[in-house]
């Protein structure tokens, strides 16, 4: 799990064009939007397009609450999990 | 549907049950919202206001608040966004908040809370003797007015029904975008309102929440922040293609309006306008130069540098309005954008002032001048130039570059809106000035163009 949060803070970084920041320095629990590390809602929908094209997941609104599963890189990273489980990935 | 412009909508024989908005799968239909209007209205007349600010974050609770303040009497503000800084500089006892979300205000705050009476007596309004007061960013910094009398606004509406209304019929309206802007206060609330179509009162973030509340065959009111970043997946059954998507706030990528015609099946439809002007001009790209065509009652011309004006039959005394765009003007009247002329910028859509953005940088205490500019990079994201003080240094020791930049985005954040804030940040000893003072551009782009270190 670990390996994967990691790969999630490589992907918010690269996505998002975050400077003087390294996947180190995000913490696994640490908020993604307005706290913590401060994203807004822009980068949400880049980040929910990333996400899908990356692990070929589909976020569905009605199911799910999203503004959970966004809320740091450990509930992304289990959000994605389950779903590519559920595709049988 | 019948169209009803606004003065006589109240005063109006239109159905009770036809719907105005739908939220959560409930419907409000036109006896409540009357009965909304008429309680609001009696509330104004009592406490004796004579202008309010209106910044409400449902559309519908905006409509209640925008009738029932004009059928009061009152004058209507109306800011860009509800953040607290813009507000504090409108609110006062005199002129109090009319909005429908807690603010701690106390008495200068009137809720719009949803409380109905019935048998409510209305008289039409005179169009031309009911005033707003609009509000874009300045050139200065400050929020510069733009006065509007209903009448203009009725006008407008008339045509853009006449324009779009047979393709819209009765299609449900679902918007990305604010009420507060005159764009989707007209798309997304008056339009359908007059025309007896409901609305969808909230402000959607994301696709994937439009796209499962939208019922089959309603419209989209969005921007290209939203329309470049629609997210993969199925193209939409045709049933559930939207006979219109709106776009407006800046010009929509020639690829990106290709990528939402696959998905939703529909070209967007382009509004090219502003505060000042109105809606202006609109088109489909089929091709990546299909121009703007003026709406009806709109003449074009530019100047010899290429700057587009504007003559609107819809604008105080139908003169000239000079724009700040670049154009390619064609015997027709029609246009193609390229450019934009002075020291506003576009950002997802929005108007900015860099001055603004580099005076409330400046009100902070961990910063000496600040420079900010646009990149054209692949999000032209803004970025700032700051040199720190002492106490700024400090932090910067203390936080590192990047928490530090987002420390004072959230000190911006009480001011700004997120398309206003800086997305890129060097943090700098001096600021490279020339002799007049003047901040040096080139030297500016320069500490972006590559990953250096921030200091």
């Amino acid at each position: 799990m670990d390996d994967f949060e990691l790969e999630i803070k490589k992907l918010v970084i690269k996505t998002l064009n975050l400077e003087d920041i390294t996947p180190e320095e995000i913490g696994s629990e640490e908020r993604l939007f307005v706290e913590g590390l401060g994203l807004d809602s822009i980068d949400a929908l880049e980040l929910g397009v990333a996400i899908q094209k990356t692990y070929g997941i589909k976020i569905n609104s009605q199911n799910d609450d999203l503004k959970e599963h966004f809320s740091s890189v450990r509930s992304l990273a289990r959000f994605i999990a389950s779903e590519r489980k559920e595709l049988g990935a | 549907m019948s169209f009803l412009p606004l003065s006589v909508l109240m005063n109006s024989n239109r159905e009770n049950d036809i719907p105005v908005s739908i939220s959560m799968g409930k419907e409000k239909n036109f006896k409540q919202f009357r009965d909304e209007v008429s309680a609001m209205k009696a509330r104004l007349s009592m406490r004796g206001v004579t202008s309010v600010v209106l910044a409400a974050t449902s559309s519908y609770s905006f409509s209640v608040g925008f009738l029932a303040g004009l059928h009061a009497g009152c004058r209507i503000v109306i800011p860009p966004n509800s953040l607290p800084g813009m507000l504090d500089h409108f609110v006062t006892e005199v002129c109090p908040l009319l909005g429908d979300v807690p603010t701690g205000r106390g008495d200068n705050h009137i809720l719009l809370n949803g409380e109905t009476a019935e048998g409510g007596n209305f008289t039409d309004l005179d169009p031309k003797n009911c005033h707003l007061d609009f509000y874009t960013s300045g050139s200065t910094g400050n929020p510069k007015r733009v006065g509007k009398r209903l009448s203009q606004i009725e006008d407008e509406l008339i045509i853009l029904h006449e324009t779009f209304g047979a393709q819209l019929g009765t299609a449900a309206t679902l918007g990305t975008v604010s009420h507060q802007h005159i764009y989707g206060l007209y798309f997304k609330a008056f339009l359908p309102l007059c025309e007896g179509r409901p609305f969808f009162p909230g402000t959607f973030e994301i696709w994937e929440e439009l796209l499962a509340a939208a019922p089959p065959g309603a419209c989209f009111v969005s921007s290209p922040a939203h329309l470049s970043r629609i997210p993969p997946r199925e193209p939409l059954a045709g049933d559930m293609q939207p006979p219109l998507i709106f776009s407006a706030g800046g010009p929509l990528g020639f690829e990106a309006a290709c990528h939402a015609a696959e998905v939703f099946g529909t070209i967007p439809t382009e509004i090219y306008g502003s505060t000042e002007t109105g809606g202006v001009a609109y088109r489909q790209q089929k091709t990546a130069t299909t121009p703007f065509v003026p709406l009806p009652g709109n003449e074009t011309r530019v100047d010899g540098a290429g700057l587009l004006s504007v003559k609107s039959n819809y604008t105080d005394g139908g003169d000239w309005d000079a724009t700040n765009d670049i154009a390619e003007r064609f015997d027709d009247g029609s246009f193609l954008l390229t450019g934009r002329a002075n020291q506003f910028v576009k950002i997802e859509g929005k108007r900015v002032s860099l001055a603004e953005v580099e005076k409330f940088l400046c009100s902070s205490d961990l910063v000496r001048d600040a420079a900010v500019l646009v990149l054209h990079d692949a999000r032209q994201s803004l970025s700032a130039i700051v040199e720190l003080t002492e106490l700024g240094w400090q932090r910067h020791a203390d936080l590192g570059a990047f928490r530090l930049s987002r420390h004072l985005r959230r000190q911006l954040s009480r001011d700004l809106e997120n398309a206003a804030m800086p997305r890129r940040w060097r943090f700098v000893r001096r600021l490279p000035v020339n002799a007049q003072g003047k901040h040096l551009q080139q030297a500016l782009h320069e500490l972006f163009t590559d990953k250096g270190p921030a200091d």
